[in-house]
């Protein structure tokens, strides 16, 4: 009781002190502060019906045995928000117990108008883009942001069996415009 | 023997107050007659230090969106010392708040690459906010560093002086370093830069000059 009544005896003391001390004694500072907000794009697509709706998973088309000429009108859609300067499409092909060897060459088209969805057929000139058995097959086509590139995938092969192709889309940085400078 | 104590005490508390209140009169005193000597030949003002931040173009004002790796954002801003003391250790820190992917380099087997900052003055001319251009002679005050190191500040390394009432004209580059990163049927990895929010507070901060003794 008696040290507490000394000590603020003494703290009242000090403080007095301080208070009459010129401000000279201290170092000024000063200070600025600004908020910015960063935000990144990214860049995605998937694979799809023609006119199905974006889905995060694999699109699956199966051909039917001993049937000679096979389509299938797929999607690729940009999901991102970059335009993309090409596409990327990874496929398989398996017969239902999983076999993979010889799989059907599948063909690739694009088209200057618009396919129709019922008879396969484009409303302008057909592209072909390239032919592959599997892997990765890259489409050099342009997709804007939210939009999709609808591509007509032919099975000419007879093939004996039903095979299921399993297609997947990937995307990555060199699928879209390089590092730019901004300044404003 | 506890009245004698009580009594020793007493006269202790007693013995303090007085010596404050004696130290407080005579302080007040001192000074009471410094500043009577001061008010009666000449008048004194404590200097001033007001560090301040315009934008020069888009500066802070609009946010920085849709970056991609190697990207780089220019924005360019103006700190002035609108007091009458100069200044020294003129520093930048910047608290970042968001995507941890953004403000701090990821870890093997993680490969993110934080957003990173540099500062450039223009002395001597002025920034083309367009082109990004100085007109004079272009200065590095701070390297390029990830934002997690720029939590403690860094003070600028060719002009970290301001007179008093004097600018310093900067460039703010901002830069997601590059990187890849590769989605699979539109989802995103783990670990990614993509589509990730960070906000950013600069905070520039000025020291008064050692203080000086004048003779006249």
């Amino acid at each position: 009781m008696v040290r507490s009544a000394m000590a603020a005896a003494l703290v009242t003391s000090l403080l007095g002190i301080a208070f009459l001390l010129p401000e000279s004694h201290g170092i000024l500072q000063s200070r600025d502060s600004q908020n910015i907000q960063v935000h990144n794009g990214y860049w995605a697509t998937t694979v799809g019906g023609a006119v199905a709706a974006p889905a995060s998973v694999p699109y699956l088309v199966t051909w039917s045995a001993n049937t000679k000429r096979q389509y299938a009108l797929i999607a690729l859609m940009n999901i991102g928000t970059f335009d993309l300067t090409k596409g990327v499409i990874a496929f398989t092909s398996a017969k239902s117990n999983g076999d993979t060897s010889n799989p059907p060459t599948l063909i690739f088209e694009s088209c200057s108008g618009s396919w129709n969805v019922t008879s396969n057929l484009c409303s302008g000139t057909i592209k072909i883009l390239g032919s592959a058995t599997g892997g990765q097959f890259h489409v050099n086509q342009s997709i804007a942001a939210n939009n999709r590139l609808v591509l007509r995938v032919t099975n000419l092969r007879d093939v004996n069996a039903n095979y299921v192709t399993t297609f997947n889309a990937q995307t990555s940085r060199s699928d879209f415009r390089a590092a730019q400078v901004f300044s404003s | 023997m506890k009245a004698k104590n009580a009594s020793h005490h007493l006269r202790m508390v007693a013995t303090s107050v007085f010596a404050g209140s004696l130290i407080l009169v005579a302080g007040t005193s001192v000074f009471a007659g410094l500043n009577a000597t001061v008010s009666a030949s000449q008048v004194d003002s404590a200097g001033t230090l007001i560090l301040s931040t315009a934008n020069n173009g888009a500066g802070f004002s609009q946010a920085i969106s849709n970056l991609a790796p190697g990207d780089v954002v220019n924005r360019y801003v103006t700190l002035t010392n609108g007091g009458t003391l100069g200044s020294q250790s003129l520093g930048l820190s910047i608290a970042s708040t968001g995507s941890s992917t953004l403000i701090t380099d990821g870890i093997a087997p993680a490969t993110n690459k934080a957003l990173t900052v540099t500062v450039l003055s223009c002395t001597g001319g002025t920034w083309n906010t367009a082109t990004g251009v100085c007109s004079g002679t272009t200065n590095t005050e701070i390297a390029e560093t990830s934002l997690s190191a720029f939590t403690a500040q860094k003070v600028f390394s060719v002009s970290p002086a301001l007179a008093a009432g004097a600018t310093s004209t900067l460039q703010i580059r901002t830069k997601l370093p590059d990187q890849n990163e590769t989605t699979v049927n539109g989802v995103l990895p783990a670990v990614t830069v993509q589509n990730e929010s960070v906000t950013l507070s600069y905070l520039f901060n000025q020291a008064q000059l050692a203080g000086a003794t004048t003779n006249s």
